[in-house]
């Protein structure tokens, strides 16, 4: 018998290897371009490897990553002109850390107010339910397209074009994780809750001990979703602000794009892998609460 | 961390696991917070605090020529002590966002345009400046300040033109023993070159003739009739446009036909120029970059080959002020600033300047290859403009897609123009947009 | 007893509803309102926009009125663009049910305990937020005709490969290809693994001491619990497929070769061709037949269990 376990075990490794290899393949590829010059990016047979240059380089001076001046990791880190701020963070690391701040804003805004609506609509009462969450659903049904402009007027008549809350909060109050967090609340056994009533725990109370707790995996995808998604957002950013100081990474990223002349390749693809890192340890970070099945036992006691 | 302990952790945990997680909770919005407080607190203040009028001046971001147009800005303020210049850098999709400005009125006092401006002009979106200026007449290429009036008036003004230029590579026209192009150089004259030019190995071709996409004006050809009321798209002028390009792409193989191309992005004109692949490209002149991209061969620029017509392919790139600024008189001030031939000269580095005599300077000051510099003065008087037609993005598109399918050989041009010029006149005839 | 009710469940609410009103419902309202409008934002202030009675949905369901250069009005029949549209889209979502069932074996697959699996997860997860523009031109190349990778592997096995973004019958089939590549680890796998979590322990135990094997607990324990979290992949699936797929036709193929997908043409009217009025009701006739399937769907849903 375990023979043939360890054969099945090995199998699942492999489909999972050669699966994950070619979903990891356009990584790799920006990863490479990332080290390469402007001119060899696209070359005629692409070159799947950084090339004798680079191994070169390494070879003569480990530590070149850190300090070459033409490399395009440097470059873009030290990318500094003019963006925004007199003082505090400049360039870049501004567009970083405001990423940061919007991601992080979003993320939490999302997953408190989503999951206490969430839990409304999954597991209280009250007349008007279906209709009001219809009406939820509908509005996920409008292409953001053409909400985009009144939205826009609405913010100016707040006096909120250019600001950070203009960017947050329209992202805050989403639809879609409400949606999300009611299908997972719905799956929580009923028994579970109606022995919490009997102990006497009031909505409240079922919403922070047995609502949440059971969800948290939901809680981590909604999260997930969330960060990635603010993450990455480039419309509305570039709608309601005006101002360089206040630009995320894909805004601040259109750098090394041009109008009309080529794309800075290698730049681009270096900021691409700036960008996509910390959503990366995000995932990690999230995933790590999909472990298998709960316990009934374990909130009963 | 073995799966049982993992599991184990998880559930018996759960109770305590509601604290640390408020902790958790807690402790990242406080950090946000913070985080939020110091970034606001760190913005470049844009409040007012003197009794300067402010302007906002809107420009595509772009690593290239942000700092040229600070230091224009910069220079500007200094010799405007009562007038504040704020330079907005527009990321990405430049001409979307100034739709949703002018839908919410809030848009830019001065703006540079490129393109749109056909689109933006015939709406009415640009505040009218023919009587701010009176031109001496030969001062200026009127090829391009016309393509800044709309109705006959002034909706802007162009700091000047970039456009297409035959690219070639001198080096295998002389391993070929063709004679270089020059000015009498005729279409047929090209196509020959072309042909010739062409490597083949193992019936793959390793070098094309030409790779681009000539100016359909050459042909005579024009998207609508001088008073812009009736298409003249199902015309021979189109017909000899197609066939000439499907003669390169199919009789003769001298040219990538659309199959060939794997995406005009990943691999434009210019990367195949650039690696020698391609004889010859009709492209946009791009000074600098070439430069610092062609190094192992020699190149020079050559006039489009004559045919029925001059054209050269253009975009001119200028200035235009929103029709509701507050402040017009400043404004103009502005836009007289940005078009000044002296500015024009600093700008010689993106463009040919507009203003004859600036024109002629910068050309001079451009080091060779390439050597056939006159190439770029006379391309000035010969540009093809697009019709200022408020429909122009619609017809473009049509166009287009008609373009993209004779020339992928999935149909022929002549139902091809007759169903393109159809949609032309259902889009023309439309009631009001 | 009714007042108390109704005020927890508002002071649950409250929060997102308060936003939700301001934010997503009040623009919504206004798309409405436009869609009965003649608006090009350029031309006209907010306060010139003309009301249009339901010219902008005849224009879509196929006629529009036009002025000859004489200025007699008529009306004439339109090449039908929005049609051309919504089939692209509805055929390009035909993926859909083999995108969800490939998501929902790779997050069974990827819920063990095998040493490494937060790398899988990554590595499955990775192309939901890297596709781009550069992954894009990646893929354009791989579809080439004559160099791309795709065709010469189908060489290998003696198989001459298409055009693959230049022609009508394959275009779509491979933009479907490449958004299923993209999509199958991402937001819909997570979901499903979130899903698989939500699933008692207990109820795979009294399966097993049934002796339900794998392939049965699949069945009658794992897919009848997620129906929840299916039924909103579904809806959202739905929903974005008929709202999405807007970058890919626009860099790849510029809508030609039949990709022109509903969203690509939405966007086309309203902010190249500046018909915001147009494009509202663009999206309304597609809110009414995404509305219309959800409905549907909940139904069916409900039928089955009490959602």
């Amino acid at each position: 018998m375990p023979s043939r376990i360890n054969s099945r075990r090995f199998l699942v490794y492999g489909l999972l290897v050669l699966l994950a290899g070619s979903m990891l393949f356009p990584f790799y590829w920006m990863a490479i371009s990332s080290l390469k010059g402007k001119a060899d990016v696209f070359s005629t047979d692409p070159k799947m490897l950084p090339g004798r240059q680079l191994a070169e380089q390494v070879v003569d001076d480990p530590r070149w990553f850190f300090h070459s001046e033409t490399d395009n990791y440097t470059q873009l880190l030290a990318w500094q002109h003019q963006a925004g701020a007199e003082s505090g963070p400049k360039g870049f690391s501004r567009f970083f850390l405001n990423t940061v701040f919007f991601a992080l804003a979003i993320t939490l805004g999302q997953v408190l107010t989503s999951s206490l609506a969430a839990f409304a609509f999954a597991r209280l009462s009250f007349p008007g339910r279906n209709q009001l969450f219809f009406a939820y659903l509908a509005t996920l049904m409008i292409p953001a397209t053409v909400t985009m402009i009144p939205s826009y007027i609405l913010l100016r008549e707040l006096g909120w074009v250019d600001t950070y809350q203009a960017v947050i909060l329209p992202a805050v109050f989403t639809a879609y994780g409400t949606f999300m967090l009611r299908q997972f609340f719905l799956t929580i056994p009923r028994e579970i809750e109606d022995a919490a009533r009997i102990d006497g725990c009031s909505p409240l109370g079922l919403y922070w001990r047995i609502a949440l707790p059971l969800s948290t995996p939901a809680l981590a995808t909604l999260a997930i979703v969330g960060f990635v998604g603010s993450w990455r957002s480039f419309m509305w950013p570039l709608i309601v602000t005006s101002s360089d100081d206040l630009f995320n990474l894909p805004l601040g990223l259109t750098l090394f794009r041009g109008m009309y002349t080529d794309p800075d390749w290698p730049l681009l693809m270096a900021g691409s892998m700036v960008m996509t890192l910390p959503m990366i340890v995000v995932f990690i970070a999230g995933q790590r609460y999909f472990v298998e099945g709960i316990r009934l036992g374990a909130v009963k006691g | 961390m073995t799966p049982n302990l993992h599991r184990n952790h998880l559930s018996a945990d759960r109770v305590p696991l509601r604290r640390n997680s408020l902790f958790f909770t807690t402790g990242v919005l406080t950090a946000t917070l913070l985080l939020g407080v110091w970034l606001h607190a760190t913005r470049t203040l844009r409040t007012p605090t003197d009794h300067r009028v402010r302007l906002s001046l809107a420009r595509h971001y772009s690593s290239l020529g942000m700092e040229t147009y600070q230091d224009l800005v910069d220079d500007f303020n200094r010799r405007n002590p009562d007038v504040l210049v704020e330079l907005q850098g527009i990321p990405g999709s430049y001409y979307n966002k100034l739709l949703v400005m002018f839908a919410g009125r809030t848009a830019p006092d001065v703006m540079w345009m490129g393109q749109g401006m056909a689109q933006f002009s015939s709406r009415g979106a640009f505040l009218d400046v023919e009587d701010h200026f009176r031109l001496p007449p030969g001062h200026y290429y009127e090829s391009v300040v016309d393509c800044y009036r709309f109705n006959g008036r002034l909706m802007g003004f162009p700091q000047g033109a970039d456009f297409n230029v035959m690219i070639y590579n001198q080096d295998l026209f002389e391993q070929a023993g063709l004679p270089l192009p020059g000015p009498e150089w005729t279409l047929e004259d090209f196509r020959k070159a072309a042909r010739q030019l062409t490597v083949r190995e193992g019936g793959q071709v390793r070098q094309w003739g030409f790779y681009g996409e000539i100016d359909p004006g050459v042909f005579g050809a024009a998207y609508l009739s001088p008073d812009m009321s009736q298409e003249r798209i199902d015309r021979p002028e189109w017909r000899s446009f197609l066939d000439f390009h499907l003669k390169l792409a199919f009789e003769d193989g001298s040219m990538p036909s659309q199959l060939d191309i794997p995406g005009a992005r990943i691999m434009n004109r210019r990367q195949v120029f650039y690696r020698g692949q391609a004889a010859m490209i009709y492209d946009r002149f791009d000074f600098q970059t070439m430069r610092e991209s062609i190094s192992d061969f020699r190149w020079d620029i050559a006039p489009v080959p004559k045919g029925a017509h001059r054209a050269s392919s253009s975009s001119t790139q200028g200035f235009a002020i929103a029709r509701n600024t507050p402040h017009p008189a400043e404004a103009v001030r502005l836009l007289k600033y940005l078009v000044a031939p002296e500015t024009q000269r600093r700008m010689g580095r993106f463009l040919v300047p507009s203003h004859r005599e600036t024109a002629r300077l910068v050309v001079e000051d451009l080091v060779s290859p390439p050597q056939n510099l006159q190439v770029l003065l006379d391309s000035m008087e010969t540009l093809n403009p697009f019709p200022r037609h408020p429909k122009i993005s619609e017809l473009q598109q049509a166009l287009g897609e008609t373009k993209r399918l004779v020339l992928s050989g999935l149909q022929h041009p002549a139902p091809g123009l007759r169903e393109c010029a159809r949609q032309f006149r259902e889009i023309l005839g439309r009631t009001r947009p | 007893m009714r007042s108390r009710v109704l005020g927890m469940a508002a002071l649950f609410l409250l929060p997102n509803l308060l936003g939700f009103l301001a934010f997503t419902l009040v623009p919504v309202v206004a798309s409405l309102a436009l869609s009965f409008c003649r608006w090009d934002p350029v031309a006209q202030p907010i306060s010139g926009i003309e009301p249009a009675g339901f010219h902008n949905y005849l224009d879509l369901l196929g006629f529009h009125s036009r002025t000859d250069p004489g200025g007699d009005t008529s009306w004439a029949p339109n090449t039908p663009r929005f049609w051309e549209a919504l089939y692209n889209t509805f055929f390009m979502m035909l993926a859909i049910p083999f995108n969800m069932a490939a998501s929902l074996l790779l997050a069974v697959l990827l819920n063990r305990k095998i040493r490494g699996m937060a790398i899988f997860r990554s590595a499955f997860f990775l192309p939901s937020i890297t596709s781009g523009v550069g992954t894009m031109l990646l893929w354009m190349w791989m579809f080439n005709k004559d160099m791309g990778s795709i065709n010469q592997m189908l060489a290998w096995v003696g198989i001459q490969g298409p055009a693959w973004l230049q022609s009508y019958f394959w275009a779509k089939p491979a933009l479907m290809l490449m958004a299923s590549w993209a999509s199958i680890g991402g937001v819909n796998m997570i979901l499903y693994l979130a899903g698989l979590q939500q699933i008692p322990r207990e109820l795979h135990e009294a399966a097993a001491l049934d002796g339900a094997g794998r392939w049965r607990q699949l069945r009658h324990v794992t897919v009848p619990m997620l129906l929840p979290v299916t039924f909103f992949i579904f809806i959202i699936s739905i929903i974005s497929g008929l709202e999405g797929g807007f970058d890919a036709p626009y860099v790849m193929t510029g809508g030609s070769f039949g990709t022109t997908t509903v969203s690509l043409y939405l966007y086309r009217q309203g902010f190249e061709y500046f018909r915001m009025g147009y494009a509202s009701a663009v999206a309304w006739v597609l809110f009414l037949i995404v509305f219309l399937l959800t409905m549907i769907n909940w139904r069916l849903a409900e039928k089955r269990v009490e959602y």
